[in-house]
């Protein structure tokens, strides 16, 4: 259970009704409070200081790394902290050494951000890409990656969960497919980090990218996590290195040689808080709340005539982010009109997912209400309500 | 833990060029929230138990729950308190102990421990013998060997050129794995001087044995505060100091 009380934590709720956790999640008082005190108390650069305030300073940075790493069960590889998982799957597709035909496997489902470092590549590196389609409903069919991922493709690129349509895509059985081809797999888990249990180990994935801001973090936090950490750093400064002379440079070990410059400080600190805040409410209770809240959503909105719900139903193959459409509106009408009337806040339009949108014969997106832990059957019951009156006005 | 180092062996035949096992000795320094408390001389292993057994005995933390980040940095170990701004205080007591330790524990405020657990003294000379037959003990003859017993048998067991390393150490170890110190006694190979007494009764440990002697600090320390102190160790037998009611006989 997730106890009620939690929405103190989270003085926004007491205002509005937000359901757009899958764009940026909220975060609780004791994530803002352990990024205040990091101001407050011991505010320093990291790495470079003998001062007492620059060791507890690197000190908290790297044990925010640590707290991450045993959150995703990363007793192995290398955590990186970035801004975002943009960022991190940029690091990934700028830091790999391409050849030319080199393939790069993704699919239509995707977020621009797990799709245009790759079409950059295509574009300049000369990589052959290809995208595997999803079906009307977004589900991948593990059959179409036996097709796709040919021997010596050299990077599968798929997201753990629709950030459009919520459905969850099967990666341990493309994970298998990638081993047998010997083909790395780099995982999206913007959209299920933040939601579900998750551990490398069971993924079986080659690079974990993820955004601290979905999951109760701070803006500008991001993570990558690397089972080898064989790519090339993208920016090269201050705190990368180990020893430099005019001769040249000995790359820093372990997360600092990709973390060159000054980095988000209190956002990793205010992540690793996150993190702790989640561990304490339990990933699996976190996922039950969601699970139960998108179900009641689902059943809610299928009995309101003139909305259509678009992906799969309730159920294990899904998280709380529910798309849909209500006939004759554009769904950016229908977001104002929720925040005007009803102090709702949800997405809408193509969620950076356009091929997907042109893919499913949307062209001018969906509305997406999304959840997470603080979310609460009120929250969803006044969607419903909101949305009858909306479709029913028409 | 030891290193094979050239010697010269020099017996009634002569003296003739060979190798030794030496055991290997380390200063690590602690800090807390950026301040150094202390730098122990101490055997290069398990650092984070040592590290947090030594701050619990020194009373500067109150148990593991304190901690926000413990971090082996090469020779040092550095502690973040949950609490920052927590700063150590120079209030120190030195030691008779080797390296001329110094402690921030006020020996006149030692907790008082009453727990009523009991041991029979045939398991305490098992045990004892048992650890006296550690391989590295024997090996080097040059460290010091300290096990954490409970009523299930052997809970932990380490090795330091210090006693009072080990003995931390093994405290650390059992407040890492949350076992309760209340219900479980040391033997250690070294003598218990006071400063073992005082690191026992902090732990609130009940009972200390060692295959050595004692202090007359120590078993006043005892005596005072509830310990049971043993000595000697050896052939089935052993000399109850203080507190005899927890050996039982039969």
């Amino acid at each position: 259970m997730i106890p009620d009380g939690i929405r103190a934590d989270f003085p926004i709720l007491s205002e509005v009704c937000y359901l757009d956790s899958a764009a940026t999640s909220l975060s609780p008082e004791p994530v803002l409070a352990a990024m205040a005190e990091f101001e407050h108390v011991y505010r320093a650069n990291v790495g470079r200081g003998v001062h007492r305030l620059a060791q507890v300073a690197s000190q908290k940075f790297w044990d925010a790394h640590q707290k991450m790493r045993r959150f995703l069960g990363a007793g192995e590889g290398e955590l990186v902290f970035t801004r975002n998982t943009t960022e991190a799957i940029n690091l990934v597709a700028l830091g790999l050494p391409w050849r030319k035909g080199d393939r790069v496997v993704t699919t239509l489902l995707e977020h621009h951000s797990n799709l245009l470092p790759w079409m950059r590549l295509r574009d300049r590196a000369g990589i052959d890409l290809a995208m595997v389609a999803p079906s009307a409903e977004g589900i991948l069919d593990p059959g179409d990656f036996e097709e796709a991922i040919t021997p010596g493709t050299r990077l599968v690129a798929i997201t753990h969960a629709s950030n459009v349509l919520g459905n969850l895509v099967p990666v341990r059985e493309i994970a298998a497919i990638c081993h047998e081809q010997g083909a790395l797999l780099l995982v999206d888990g913007a959209q299920s980090v933040p939601h579900l249990p998750v551990d490398v180990r069971d993924l079986s994935c080659d690079f974990l990218c993820f955004s601290g801001h979905k999951m109760l973090g701070p803006t500008g936090t991001g993570v990558l996590w690397m089972r080898r950490p064989e790519i090339e750093p993208l920016m090269l400064g201050g705190g990368a290195v180990e020893a430099v002379t005019a001769a040249g440079y000995t790359l820093a070990a372990g997360p600092a040689r990709y973390e060159g410059g000054t980095p988000n400080i209190a956002g990793a600190i205010g992540l690793a808080r996150a993190v702790e805040y989640l561990e304490a409410l339990g990933m699996g209770e976190v996922r039950r709340h969601e699970q139960a809240l998108t179900r009641r959503m689902l059943d809610g909105l299928a009995g309101i005539g003139g909305v259509t719900v678009h992906g799969p139903g309730a159920g294990e193959g899904r998280i709380g982010v529910v798309s849909f459409t209500v006939a004759g509106m554009h769904p950016h009408d229908v977001a104002k009109i929720l925040d005007e009337e009803a102090d709702i806040m949800v997405r809408s339009g193509h969620h950076c997912c356009m091929p997907l949108m042109t893919r499913l014969g949307l062209p001018d997106g969906t509305v997406r209400a999304s959840l997470h832990c603080y979310s609460s059957a009120e929250d969803v019951d006044r969607l419903i309500a909101a949305v009858g009156e909306i479709a029913g006005g028409r | 833990m030891y290193r094979d180092l050239p010697c010269t062996r020099i017996g009634p035949e002569g003296a003739r060029e060979a190798t030794d096992p030496v055991v290997e000795e380390t200063p690590v320094t602690i800090t807390v929230n950026g301040r150094q408390v202390a730098t122990a001389m101490v055997s290069p292993v398990d650092l984070e138990e040592f590290a947090t057994g030594f701050l619990f005995t020194e009373g500067i933390i109150k148990g593991t729950g304190e901690i926000d980040s413990i971090q082996v940095d090469q020779m040092s170990v550095k502690v973040i308190t949950k609490n920052l701004l927590r700063v150590v205080g120079p209030r120190r007591t030195i030691l008779s102990g080797c390296g001329g330790s110094s402690s921030f524990l006020d020996p006149a405020k030692l907790p008082k421990v009453t727990s009523s657990f009991t041991v029979p003294a045939q398991e305490i000379s098992r045990h004892m013998k048992d650890l006296m037959e550690s391989d590295i003990h024997r090996l080097t003859g040059g460290v010091h060997v300290v096990g954490l017993m409970g009523a299930g048998g052997e809970i932990a067991r380490t090795l330091d050129i210090g006693r009072h390393n080990a003995l931390d150490r093994v405290i650390g170890h059992a407040l890492v794995h949350g076992i309760d110190l209340g219900q479980a006694y040391v033997l250690s190979s070294g003598r218990i001087s006071s400063e073992m007494a005082r690191k026992c009764l902090v732990a609130g440990i009940p009972l200390v044995a060692s295959r050595g002697a004692t202090t007359t600090l120590a078993v006043s320390l005892a005596e005072k505060n509830g310990l049971t102190v043993i000595g000697f160790v050896r052939a089935g037998g052993m000399t109850v100091y203080t507190n005899p009611d927890r050996v039982t006989q039969g």
